[in-house]
């Protein structure tokens, strides 16, 4: 037992190995940019009851929101071998509509020994808004809901499901592309999570999973005991909800105590009737990604390393959205916020490694083809900001930070697909916030649209600049603007517009935040 | 170590500098010269001169292998360098592709641009998709660029306008004008003339950043040997072949591999020389480990980085991890071994070097009765194994140095299966179906027991081992790469068009050979290109031998299956890049070394071994092993530059060409 603990490295590079050559299946054979170029997409194990055992993800969004999925499928199945599960429903464990999971069962003769997931995002799978990314009232308006349904059953692929996910969306040759090469990373990962389990025997294997996560845990016990205890609260703030709320409160606690903590979100605001709303898994992916920068990149992600935290979410709140409340934007821009206001807290714990507050937001656009255009299109792309100065060193400017880390699309490619041309793609200089330490620049980028579009921007931190710290300036918050004519137009932080051809799009992002006092210059 | 051919003709030499031995492996034909000698860091040109004038190789025309290129990279110390973009674009070469490198870390650091703000400029011109000139360059518009980039003390400059591999007319005007100003350009029409903004600029400011350190070194190395190099100095460069000084001065982007893919090289020509087409190269040395499958031909990629920053040109696929002799064993606070990424180097060096007290995996080796002490490099070196039982008994979580060697040998080799398994099955390659060439100070010693976790039957160890990479820069044939654009869908009027495309890559690549002094005859060109369906943005590589629209698909899907295990019929197919591969003739060299004549085999000692249980292993000099009697594992086979060990369960002979030939017997 001690001699199999001293070499359980051996184990986890074997089983991690099975969710990236997933990842690296799913990546290789997806179709849309979405996933191939900006790898927006994870694969993870499981044991059999669902607790998570290895991951490999891309982005921090999907760490914790794999299990409650995988959760809901065994609620729903009795699973048997070949069966392959989709949904991407948000109350049941999903994010929002785009991500679609998979779940299947690997068996050992008769017997189940884990089950393999991936996530991916769908660039469209229906709704109000091209990129099914808008200003939706309810989560009907944001496209196609799958609770878990069988996608093939006992090894038999069901072409009406797919038929029926690929004409709810704006682009159905793309969806079916992604679901195939969603379901040929669960080929592969089948094969390989099967081969573990007759390497080692199901009893074995299943004891080797159970001492990966203690492993988890005892390092993340460990690491936490090291922080100091107390309590630590902060609050935050999201623009508006692009309908009548603004100012819209997260609040969260933190205490930390014996190698444990609990985050407690009382105090947060209630649900909003704009997008932003947050399916529990979100959060707990924020929270999740917030322990693990604390904690060491180096323990393995796995169920084990969340044990030692305990999240509290009143009833009703933001942070724990109910059917039929639109989410579209919990994934996108409230996680984001939610990282920001628990370093927010534990910045009084951590002041040595606590950095001021990044851009907040990913500046979310989606351009669609307008009513009566030519062929019919889905753009979608997330625009990274500043991030914010660190005790050790400045921001890193036009990069992604905390919950996203997708790439940007290429202007070129960008051009020779859409009817869209770039002006200017440049570094926002001036908007990181001042400090010792200064903030990283945003972004400064416009399109000149081709054709007449509609577009939609899911943004936020366009009132108020990401926080600095320890005496930093606030980065500059985001601008955007629409030139019509000749006339320029400031938008709002969450819009839909109907663009004509010709218009120019302009999207600055946030800086980060400076961090430290800028030191007085000596006369 | 061999003998060196004295003052005898060579007709050809390799040096291969890498961070602590100048590498020369040299053929005469009386046979092969190979030795080391220290490398001289500050002007490596004095270690190649050492190694030339020891073998007395001086006039012999010289293969080299350089890490100048990617030293000057990762110190950062290549030229002043200008970029010049497209108005409004000049910030690409900093936001890049938005992401950061690491995710969970809260200091978020972007590799830094080789360009900084104020070396930044940009050009009053814009071409769009398809080349369609949205805004000319003017004569006046381009000298005005030229001028301010001459005024601001930069000695490089690096041109990348959007687009430009569609309609190189500006960045050609641009070139003009920057020459005229005093300024040496790499544009990227002719760098990388390939879509992707980022990835272009990218490579094409590595180019100008690094071409002018290179031509400083060569013009050094050149001096030094004489000044009569000439056409007779080649370097290696990182797609396996190589180009004449000249080029490598234009192209140095070309060479920031040139190290590890001569041992590519050399495992791909050995299995060809076994009649095998399957295998897997694994090169382990101090502090890392490279691993590269070949399937026929080279593996060749396009995802290169180089200190975090792009290098999309053409180069041998060659995946490694920070594992190797020297990676320090570990135990954390939860109990759990880790071994690596650390290393302890050669300085101090694993603990029975008598320096460091740290457990290495070559302390675990000792332990093991891997490595027998008194035959360290050829017995040049005492190992001490007390110090080696000392270091792993101290680890702790297990009593004894024993079990601790045991698990820290696990453990690395799990890090090898995880690097081979990410060449092979994450790429649509089963690797029971291959081979291991092991090779690097440290290879030979892990090779079977690798092989056996993978079920791979079958290992070769070269005759040189220590020295593979510089084989492998003997053997590299001349010529590079082509790349272009191309992006249509592919029907019979695109192939047409392709045609057309391959022709003209074909005439360019021929004058440049010709120039070269090449014949015509001698030239070999290989076809490919790189496809997807249409709406995919990645490419699979697919070769070529037929330009007809069927041969084309064939081709492509049996490419795409093998990656990815499925078609899609009936779905547009596209094509992105044309891809020419061109290679002169490499002459033939006398590589083989017979084999040990008289004796056979007796072994020079024995020894306590530990694989699953205590064994006494018999130990063999590598020159004294011959063809008729296979030595049986439990076994260590010692030479200078390696020890390999061979298993239970395994056999090992020497085959007619020197190289020992391991199977698995049970």
């Amino acid at each position: 037992m001690k001699d199999r603990l001293f070499t359980l490295e051996v184990f986890r590079n074997l089983v991690s190995s099975v969710a990236e050559e997933m990842g690296a299946a799913l990546h290789h054979t997806a179709y849309s940019a979405n996933i191939k170029e900006r790898k927006d997409h994870s694969c993870a194990v499981f044991d059999p009851e669902g607790r998570l055992i290895a991951q490999a993800e891309h982005i921090p969004v999907h760490l914790g929101a794999m299990p409650e999925s995988v959760r809901a499928v065994l609620g729903s199945f009795d699973l048997s071998p070949g069966d392959l599960v989709v949904l991407n429903d948000p109350f049941l464990g999903g994010t929002h509509l785009p991500d679609i999971s998979m779940v299947s069962p690997v068996f050992d003769g008769p017997q189940l020994v884990g089950l393999i997931a991936s996530r991916a995002h769908h660039s469209d799978v229906g709704g109000l808004s091209p990129g099914s990314l808008g200003l939706t009232r309810d989560i009907y308006q944001e496209g196609l809901v799958i609770p878990p349904v069988l996608l093939s059953r006992g090894g038999e692929y069901d072409p009406g499901i797919e038929r029926l996910i690929c004409a709810n969306s704006r682009t159905p040759e793309e969806r079916s592309g992604d679901l195939h090469a969603q379901a040929t990373a669960h080929a592969v990962g089948t094969r390989r999570l099967a081969a573990l389990a007759e390497k080692y025997g199901r009893q074995a294997l299943l004891e080797r999973f159970a001492e990966l996560m203690d492993y988890s845990e005892r390092l993340t016990r460990l690491a936490l005991a090291e922080v100091p205890p107390g309590r630590y609260s902060f609050t935050d703030y999201l623009d508006d909800d692009g309908f009548l709320a603004t100012d819209i409160p997260i609040r969260v606690t933190v205490t930390l105590e014996g190698g444990t903590a609990k985050v407690d979100f009382a105090g947060t605001s209630g649900a909003v009737e704009g997008p932003l709303n947050c399916p529990r898994a979100v959060t707990l992916s924020a929270v999740y990604y917030v322990f693990r920068c604390v904690t060491g990149e180096d323990i393995p992600a796995n169920d084990g390393a969340f044990r030692p935290l305990e999240v509290v979410i009143p009833d009703g709140c933001l942070l724990a959205a109910r059917r039929p409340l639109p989410v579209g934007g919990g994934n996108v821009e409230t996680s984001q916020r939610v990282v920001d206001t628990l370093l927010g807290a534990l910045a009084g714990a951590l002041p040595g490694i606590v950095p001021a507050a990044s851009y907040g937001t990913m500046s979310n656009l989606a351009i669609g083809s307008g009513p009566g255009a030519g062929r019919p299109f889905s753009y979608y792309e997330t625009i990274a900001g500043g991030t914010g100065g660190t005790p050790r060193g400045p921001g890193s400017s036009a990069t992604h930070a905390h919950m996203t880390n997708t790439l940007n699309t290429p202007v070129e490619a960008l051009e020779y697909s859409y009817p869209v041309r770039v002006g200017h793609y440049r570094v926002r200089r001036g908007s990181g916030g001042a400090g010792l330490n200064r903030g990283g620049d945003g972004i400064d980028r416009e399109l000149e649209l081709l054709e007449d579009c509609r577009a939609t921007i899911l943004a936020d931190r366009r009132a108020r600049g990401p926080w600095g710290l320890a005496g930093g300036a606030p980065g500059k918050p985001g601008l955007d603007r629409l030139v019509t004519g000749g006339k320029s137009k400031r938008l709002p932080s969450k819009c839909v517009i109907e663009a004509r051809k010709g218009s120019k799009l302009r999207m600055m992002t946030p800086g980060g935040g400076g961090w430290g006092e800028r030191p007085r210059r000596s006369v | 170590m061999l003998n060196a051919a004295g003052s005898e003709e060579y007709t050809l030499a390799a040096v291969d500098v890498g961070g602590t031995f100048t590498d020369l492996v040299a053929v005469s034909a009386r046979g092969v010269t190979a030795l080391k000698v220290p490398s001289t860091p500050k002007s490596p040109e004095k270690g190649v001169l050492r190694a030339l004038d020891t073998a007395g190789a001086q006039a012999a025309p010289l293969v080299h292998g350089s890490t100048v290129a990617t030293n000057a990279i990762l110190e950062r110390k290549g030229a002043r360098t200008a970029f010049i973009a497209t108005e409004g674009f000049s910030d690409i070469i900093e936001i890049g592709r938005q992401e950061r490198p690491y995710l969970y870390r809260l200091d978020v650091r972007k590799p830094a641009p080789l360009v900084g703000r104020r070396l930044r400029f940009e050009a009053p011109e814009r071409v769009g998709p398809g080349g369609q000139v949205l805004r000319e360059l003017t004569p006046a518009g381009a000298r005005r660029v030229a001028e301010a980039v001459a005024a601001s003390g930069a000695g490089s400059a690096a041109v990348c306008l959007l687009f430009s591999f569609e309609h190189p007319g500006h960045e050609e005007l641009l070139l003009r004008e920057l020459e005229r100003a005093g300024v040496a350009a790499s544009i990227s029409s002719r760098v990388l003339p390939e879509y992707r903004e980022y990835e272009r600029a990218s490579t094409t400011a590595i180019n100008a950043y690094v071409s002018p350190v290179m031509e400083g070194y060569l013009d050094r190395l050149e001096s030094s040997v004489g000044g009569k190099r000439g056409p007779g100095l080649r370097l290696m460069h990182s797609a396996g072949g190589t180009v004449s000084a000249r080029i490598a001065r234009a192209r140095s982007a070309d060479l920031v591999l040139s190290g590890p893919a001569g041992g590519a090289v050399a495992s791909r020509w050995l299995a060809s020389s076994l009649g095998i087409d399957e295998v897997i190269s694994f090169d382990m040395g101090g502090t890392s480990t490279d691993v590269s499958l070949i399937s026929g031909e080279l593996s060749v990629t396009r995802d290169t980085r180089i200190d975090g920053l792009p290098v999309a040109l053409p180069m041998v696929d060659i995946h490694t991890i920070g594992a190797g002799g020297g990676s320090i064993a570990s135990v954390d606070r939860a109990g759990v071994l880790k071994v690596g990424p650390e290393s302890a180097g050669a300085d101090p060096g694993p603990a029975c070097y008598g320096k460091g007290e740290l457990a290495t995996v070559t302390d675990a080796n000792v332990v093991l009765g891997r490595l027998e002490p008194s035959w360290f490099l050829g017995g040049r070196m005492k190992l001490d194994p007390d110090r080696s039982e000392a270091a792993l008994g101290s680890l702790g979580g297990v009593s004894v140095a024993l079990d601790a060697a045991r698990a820290t040998l696990e453990v690395a080799l799990s890090h090898m299966e995880a690097a081979v398994k990410k060449v092979s099955l994450e790429r649509g390659y089963d690797p029971r179906d291959f081979s291991i060439v092991a090779f690097g100070g440290a290879g030979p010693m892990h090779a079977c027991e690798l092989a056996s976790r993978l079920e791979i039957p079958r290992v070769i160890v070269p005759a040189y081992p220590g020295l593979f990479s510089s084989v492998g820069m003997l053997l590299a044939e001349p010529g590079r790469e082509y790349t272009r654009t191309v992006l249509g869908i592919l029907d019979d009027g695109y192939v047409e068009k392709l045609g057309t495309l391959f022709d003209e890559l074909e005439e360019l690549a021929g004058r440049e050979m010709a120039e070269e002094g090449f014949d015509a005859a001698d030239l070999r060109f290989r076809r490919g290109l790189e496809m997807r369906y249409a709406g995919q943005s990645h490419e699979v590589q697919v070769p070529l031998t037929d330009l007809s629209l069927r041969e084309v698909e064939r081709h492509f899907e049996q490419a795409y299956s093998t990656a990815f295990g499925y078609l899609r019929p009936g779905h547009d197919v596209e094509v992105v890049n044309a891809r020419l591969s061109c290679r002169a003739r490499a002459a033939d060299l006398p590589l083989s070394r017979p084999p040990a004549q008289g004796a056979p085999g007796a072994p020079i000692g024995q020894r306590p071994m530990y694989f699953d249980a205590p064994l006494t292993g018999l130990i063999y000099s590598r020159w004294d092993i011959s063809p008729s009697r296979p030595v049986e594992g439990p076994a260590l086979i010692v030479q200078e530059d390696t020890t390999t060990v061979v298993p239970p369960g395994w056999k090992a002979v020497v085959d007619m060409m020197g190289n020992l030939d391991l199977e698995v017997t049970a």
